[in-house]
Parts: C-alpha cells; sequence; structure tokens
C-alpha cells in the first residue's frame, strides 16, 4: 500500500510530480521547496514520472510585446472558438479582439482555474486525442497579456478566424434520426439525467462506423452518451413517465459491440477505431442520455443521431471492462472514501480508450496498468473529477498491455459540507445507484485483444469477475435487508448464470415468498423449472407473472415454448404472437413463430 | 424548498440572521460609512429608451440586480430574481435591472426580459457608475439601498455557486433573502458584503 498523502506539500502527494501551477510564478517555488524537503521522495517519484512530465514553466515575455493579433488569437482560436461561436454550447462568441478584450478578466479567472477549456484528464498520465488543455506557455501567454491591458496589436498578424464546414463535421450522414418532439426542460431545478429514445429505421442489419450528435439545444447539454436497446425496455421506460424520454441512468440500454459513442461540448465527433464498425439491427432503437442543466428559461431539446454506414464487417471485436466497485457506501461527513478494483488481464490487449463515470461526491480518480515486469503504465488521472464535464478519452495511440497486466483504479469520494457538489445538505449515507443523487464509482476501458481468438478468454475472465462484485453487493442488501425480493431475484440470476439452479431455486422461492406479487421473481421461477424440465411447474409461473404483469413479453415467448411442447399450438401461437407485440426485436419469439406456422402449414392446420 | 422568511418573521421571531435587533432609523446609514449624498443625475443612468433614469426618485428601498446578457450564471438567476420581488410584493421595496456593459445590444437586453421573464424597470449603467456605487464585481450581484439610499448590502444574491460551474443543488445561504426580511421588518440590515460568484463587470474609466 503506498504512503498516504500528505496534503500540505505538493511534492511528495501520491508519489507524483507536482501538479501544474495555479501561476506560473508560485510553481518553480513550490518545485525547489519540494525538492528541499522531499528530496528522496521526488527522486523515487521521478523513476515513476508519467510518460510527458509537466514540467515546462512559463518563460514570461518581454513586457508589452504580447498581442491579440500575433500571440493570444491562434490560441483563442484553436482552444476556445470550436464552442465560443454562434449556435454551439458557449454562451459567447470569442472570434475577434472586442469580444475576448470584453471578457478578459473572467478569461484570466477561468484559465488559471482550468475550469476553460474543459478537460478532466491531467496532462501526462496517458495521451489522448484532442486533448483540449492549455500548455503552460499559452496559459501564461494569456495571464501575462491581460495582466499588461490586453493590447490588440497589428491587423497583418492577425492569422484568420476559423471556419466550420457545416453541423456535421463528418460530412453528411448516411442516416439522421432525430427525436420526434421536443423535451421541455424547466427554467430551474436540480440537473436533468434524460433518456430519449429515438427509433432507428434501418431495415437490413448495417455496420456503423461513426456516430454524430446534434444535442438540438447545446447551452444546456453537458454531455450526452448514445446507447442501444434492442428489447424495447427504454421504449417502455418511456411510455411510463409523461413527455418526451425518461429519468435516471438505469435505460436498460448499452453502448453496443464494446464501444464509447459520447458527445461533450467542444469534442469533434470522428468516426470509430478503424476496422471496429458496430451493428445497428432493424427494430433497435437509439436511446440518446443526455445531461441536462437548467439555464433560467424553459428550454427545448431536441436531439438528432447522424449516423455513418460501412459495407466493411469489423476486422476485431472491442470488448469493454469496468474496474468498479457496487458496494460503495459512502458515510455522511466522510471526506476521503476509497474505492479499490483491479483486474488481471488474460490475455495481450490494446487499450482504445478510457470513461471513468461517478457522481458529485467523487474528487480524485486513478487509473493505472501494472505490468508483469512491475512497471507502472498510467491510464488516467483526474484531481477533481466534475460530473458536468463527463466523456470518454481516446489514446492518441493504442496502449498495449501484455498479458498478465494488471489494471487497476482508485477514485476517491468527498461526503462532507466541504464538497459544493454535494447533493445533500446535510451529507447523509451515499450508497451505490443509478440516480445522479446515489453513488457510482466505475472506470471503463475499451480494449481488444491483440489474437481475437483470445476473447472469449478475455470475456469469460471478466464476466467470472463482474458476478464476484455482483455478488457481493446482493449479498451486502440482502444482509441489510434478507427481504429484499429485488436482491434475492438477482442473486438468484447469478447463481442460474454459474449454472446452480438449485441455489438459483431457493432465492427465487424466497423472493417470493417475501414478496408473492413479484412478478419478475416468478418469472425466474419458471425458467428454472424449464431448465430442469418440470414444465408444469414452469407453465404456472409464467402465468403467475403474466397475471401480475401482462406486458411480459418472456414469460409471453417461454409459454409458447411450453405450450408447443405440450402440443397446445394454438395457444403457442398466441403466446408467441403477443411476445412478438409486446417486443418487435424479440429474434427467438420471431423465429419460433415462423417455425410454428411452417410446420402448421406443412401439417395444413393453417 | 419555499422561501418563508416574512412569514416568519410575521409570526414574531425577531432576531432574524443578518439583522440588528434595533429598529433602522430612517435616514441613517446601518452598515456602510461611505452611504453618498445621491446625485442620480451625475451617474448617466439612462432607460432602455435612451431617456435618463433614476431608481431612487421614489425615495422607498431600493434592490438593484446588476445582470448581463450573456453570462450564464446571471441568467440562471432569473427565476430567482422573479421569486424574490414577488415575495415582496406590496412592501414598497423598488426592484431594478441594471445592465453595465455599455456595448450590449439594447435588442440583446430585451430580448433577455422578454425570455427570461424578467418584467418590472430595467436601466443601462453605460459608465458603470451605478456598479461603481454599488460596489459590484460581477453578474449577477446584488446592492440594496435602504430608504434613505445608503448601501446595506451588496454582493451575492445566495451561495449555490460555489465558483464557476461548482453549483450546489439548493443555496445553503439565503444572503438577499435575509436583508430583505431585514428590510421589510424595518430592522437594520447588519449582513455582510457576500463575494458573488459571476462575470466579471468592466468598468469603464
Amino acid at each position: 500500500m503506498k504512503k498516504k498523502p500528505n496534503k500540505s506539500k505538493p511534492a511528495p502527494k501520491n508519489l507524483m510530480p507536482p501538479p501544474e501551477p495555479e501561476t506560473a510564478g508560485t510553481r518553480l517555488v513550490r518545485w525547489l521547496v519540494g525538492f528541499g524537503i522531499m528530496g528522496a521522495a521526488v527522486a523515487y517519484a521521478w523513476m515513476q514520472r508519467p510518460q510527458t512530465p509537466p514540467f515546462a514553466v512559463y518563460v514570461p515575455r518581454p513586457v508589452g510585446q504580447l498581442t491579440f493579433d500575433k500571440d493570444i488569437a491562434p490560441i483563442v482560436f484553436r482552444n476556445c472558438a470550436e464552442c465560443h461561436r454562434p449556435g454551439q454550447s458557449a454562451p459567447f462568441p470569442l472570434l475577434d479582439y472586442a469580444a475576448v478584450k470584453k471578457h478578459a478578466k473572467d478569461i484570466a479567472t477561468v484559465t488559471a482555474d482550468r475550469y476553460m477549456p474543459p478537460w478532466l484528464p491531467e496532462h501526462g498520465y496517458g495521451n489522448f486525442v484532442g486533448e483540449r488543455r492549455l500548455s503552460t506557455d499559452d496559459l501564461g501567454k494569456i495571464q501575462q497579456w491581460i495582466s499588461e491591458g490586453a493590447a490588440e496589436g497589428v491587423a497583418s498578424d492577425l492569422p484568420a478566424a476559423p471556419t466550420w464546414p457545416s453541423d456535421w463535421h463528418l460530412g453528411e450522414p448516411d442516416l439522421v434520426l432525430t427525436m420526434a418532439e421536443p423535451y421541455e426542460l424547466p427554467a430551474e431545478g436540480r440537473d436533468v439525467y434524460r433518456n430519449f429514445v429515438v427509433p432507428s429505421t434501418v431495415t437490413t442489419p448495417r455496420f456503423v462506423k461513426g456516430v454524430a450528435l446534434r444535442p438540438g439545444n447545446p447551452r444546456v447539454v453537458h454531455h450526452a452518451f448514445v446507447k442501444v436497446n434492442s428489447d424495447g425496455q427504454s421504449r417502455r421506460l418511456d411510455a411510463e413517465e409523461p413527455g418526451p424520454g425518461f429519468g435516471g441512468m438505469d435505460s436498460q440500454a448499452t453502448m453496443p459491440d464494446g464501444q464509447f459513442l459520447g458527445w461533450q461540448p467542444g469534442r469533434l465527433p470522428a468516426f470509430g477505431p478503424p476496422g471496429l464498425p458496430w451493428r445497428l439491427n432493424p427494430g433497435d432503437d437509439l436511446v440518446v442520455e443526455m445531461h441536462l442543466n437548467p439555464s433560467g428559461k424553459p428550454e427545448r431539446v431536441q436531439p438528432s443521431v447522424g449516423l455513418y454506414f460501412t459495407d466493411e464487417p469489423p476486422t476485431n471485436t472491442c470488448f469493454k471492462i469496468a474496474l468498479t466497485s457496487l458496494r460503495l457506501d459512502i458515510p455522511a461527513g466522510e471526506r476521503d472514501y476509497v474505492v479499490e478494483d483491479r483486474f488481471e488481464l488474460p490475455t495481450d490487449v490494446e487499450v482504445l480508450a478510457v470513461l471513468p463515470h461517478a457522481h458529485y461526491l467523487a474528487k480524485e480518480m486513478k487509473g493505472w496498468a501494472t505490468l508483469p515486469d512491475g512497471s507502472k503504465k498510467w491510464l488516467l488521472f483526474i484531481k477533481q473529477w466534475d460530473f458536468n464535464w463527463q466523456g470518454d478519452y481516446r489514446y492518441a495511440v493504442p496502449v498495449f498491455l501484455p498479458k498478465g497486466s494488471v489494471l487497476s483504479m482508485r477514485y476517491t469520494y468527498d461526503n462532507s459540507t466541504q464538497n459544493p457538489r454535494n447533493p445533500n445538505h446535510p451529507p447523509k449515507p451515499v450508497s451505490y445507484g443509478p440516480q445522479s443523487t446515489d453513488e457510482m464509482a466505475e472506470l471503463w476501458f475499451q480494449l481488444v485483444p491483440l489474437n481475437r481468438a483470445d476473447l472469449p478468454r478475455l470475456a469469460t475472465a471478466y464476466e467470472t469477475k463482474f458476478a464476484v462484485h455482483f455478488r457481493e453487493s446482493k449479498e451486502d442488501a440482502l444482509r441489510k435487508n434478507p427481504d429484499d425480493a429485488k436482491a434475492r431475484v438477482d442473486l438468484g440470476v447469478i447463481l442460474l448464470s454459474q449454472k446452480k439452479p438449485d441455489e438459483a431455486e431457493r432465492q427465487f422461492r424466497a423472493a417470493i415468498e417475501a414478496q408473492p406479487a413479484y412478478a419478475r421473481a416468478h418469472y425466474f421461477l419458471g425458467l428454472v423449472f424449464r431448465q430442469t424440465n418440470r414444465g408444469l411447474e414452469a407453465r404456472s409461473e409464467f402465468e403467475t407473472a403474466l397475471q401480475l404483469d401482462p406486458t411480459d413479453g418472456k414469460s409471453h415467448g417461454n409459454l409458447g415454448f411450453i405450450l408447443a411442447e405440450q402440443g397446445d399450438l394454438d395457444g403457442a401461437q398466441s403466446h408467441f404472437e403477443t411476445a412478438l407485440r409486446l417486443n418487435p426485436a424479440d429474434a427467438l419469439a420471431s423465429d419460433a413463430l415462423a417455425e410454428l406456422r411452417r410446420a402448421r402449414s406443412r401439417r395444413g392446420t393453417h | 424548498m419555499p422561501w418563508l422568511g416574512p412569514l416568519v418573521l410575521v409570526a414574531g421571531l425577531m432576531t432574524q440572521p443578518g439583522c440588528s435587533p434595533e429598529p433602522s432609523a430612517p435616514g441613517i446609514a446601518s452598515t456602510d460609512a461611505s452611504a453618498i449624498t445621491l446625485q442620480p443625475a451625475s451617474l448617466g443612468l439612462v432607460d432602455l429608451d435612451g431617456k435618463p433614469a433614476d431608481p431612487f426618485a421614489a425615495g422607498q428601498p431600493v434592490v438593484l440586480f446588476f445582470l448581463r446578457t450573456d453570462c450564464p450564471v446571471s441568467n440562471s438567476y432569473a427565476p430567482e430574481i422573479r421569486r424574490l420581488r414577488d415575495t415582496c410584493s406590496g412592501t414598497g421595496i423598488a426592484f431594478w435591472m441594471v445592465y453595465p456593459d455599455p456595448d450590449e445590444p439594447i435588442a440583446d437586453i430585451r430580448r433577455q426580459l422578454a425570455d427570461y421573464q424578467l418584467t418590472g424597470p430595467a436601466l443601462r449603467d453605460p459608465k458603470t457608475a451605478l456598479a461603481r456605487l454599488a460596489q459590484a464585481r460581477v453578474t449577477p450581484e446584488a446592492a440594496v439601498f435602504n430608504a434613505a439610499h445608503a448601501l446595506v448590502y451588496h454582493g451575492r444574491i445566495d451561495d449555490r455557486f460555489a465558483a464557476f460551474g461548482v453549483k450546489r443543488t439548493e443555496p445553503t445561504q439565503r444572503d438577499l433573502a435575509e436583508v430583505l426580511d431585514c428590510i421589510v421588518a424595518g430592522r437594520a440590515v447588519t449582513n455582510a458584503p457576500a463575494r458573488a460568484v459571476g462575470c466579471a463587470i468592466t468598468f469603464v474609466p
């Protein structure tokens, strides 16, 4: 275990080179002090320093020589203008001298704080595409220029203002899908986390090489993820809530085929990794998860998704791994709650991208790999997490990790009043959960196995790891409340997936005892019975499940199979048809129905 | 959570935070020694039609909200500004929106007032003289003058912003609401100026 960080001295903190300076002047002093006091620790830190140490110090320019036209415009055009232009997410444009001069005081503040440009990862702890972070030199120039009165300069020095091709950076998409009606965001109140279902219109399976999102109202959209749902669950959740979309972060939808499909203000859309398109099937729904910030007046949000297709099938398979804890339980007032997790890679991989996720209590996030030779490779370091600016980060060069490397995460959380983002005042205990007032601890990695044939090994190792997480968290929940029927069913589902039907059956029965009208428990008990060839008992459970929840398409599907086995073809057909009506993407039901109709037409019964 | 300050006062609780237990003495500046004899004509204030404006003309307590059209922090306070003003309706306190950026187009100001439903009097402060007088630094920021036109409070409306981009779910300190409670109750304001978070006002030299 590493030494506990000492907050008062910069150098030894986490045995890392010190943070970038608040101002250029204080930096060198802090460094020298650090060397004097903690020379040994610093020397050790250097041995473990990140690939590109953030060591540059701003060298002030001669007084009065920095001008907007010559020195500042290029920095602003490169780092700010993408958002600070009409129609984009920023509140005002920064495309000419007058605008920059008018906002000079705020620019000095927000750049020194590193609030702008918004970019959470520390420089040098992973080399990412599109790093929106001012270099020490650029930051120093901005600060010096403003402190000297922000001179304009001579027009002949001014570079041309950047231009942007169209709203679709990647060109006209092959298919644009727009949400049917806009969502009305209230003028004020908590941030809104909402999922919008956008049905896809593809009629044949397509490989998607790129996704671009037009958020529809960039001023209020802080980040978005595009996900896919194939079983109609998201649509159902949408229907249960008034207005477009539904709330929370548990949308039943997932980012497909190991992809990260994120949108953040200022991030240029890009095609996915070469050779790794994902498959969009007919009947799939796109689900756009959006984090919206009220602006002070009612706002309308109506996202569009642009899809770019390719005929080339993938040459490898992306795989996502989450380091996580489902057992988060942060006491009220705790300032330094630590979550750690690790995973040993059973194969050689390349890491393509990383996606950290937590809510309002997380502060520091670290991700790294320990290679079999003991060396440490940084994959991500965020000093101050900000839920508002979350997103995924793609490595400029895929990071090779040999078999036996261990991926590690370490997050810390502040559940005290010292954390102004704390949604609870006064603080209260916060545990794992999907609402933004719950907490999460996830560090996702997008990987490809170096050898495609290794994928099953990777998948099995990860599933085993995840089952342990899941099982532990459910056992925690049941220790707290033995009558937690949902936790019992969840635990049973894991046991069932681990081919332990007897143990699973006990959990499902206990869930029904605790909550007799719990449709999901009856459904899974029915499934155990089906798997263990107890057709009559299975039928009774599925029928009970349907009495409790007539919209449960899977119970209809299972009943269809049982009735078909029992020779009741009319009944079977009716259940398959209902299953398919409830979920048009239910391939099992549609195959079974087709099979049944063929069989019946051969026999001339229909 | 609804703002219940005035009700609490009506119920007879006399030690509202920030208020002196002593009644305020009209004509005497309660906290700010630099109380100035106002000469509104010299401030160069104009209404949205360009005509001279004087928020102090009626001799009543005055609350100023310094705003700008392109500051998201400022905009996000529109509902709270409306709420505070509505809560004080009938108390004789005058509320003014003040735009201290001389370059802001009138059309943008009018559009903002309409979009954010900020009804009520608005004025421009093209010399930033009123902002200086009110010791405002950023938008949004509040300044409160008592009936004798002494500056009794200036600073944040509440503490929902801890810094740029760092926002509490709910404010834990409602500075301006407390000050208004004091004024409505006829008590002297003792709230210290509380630093506001927002977009810097650029002062006209």
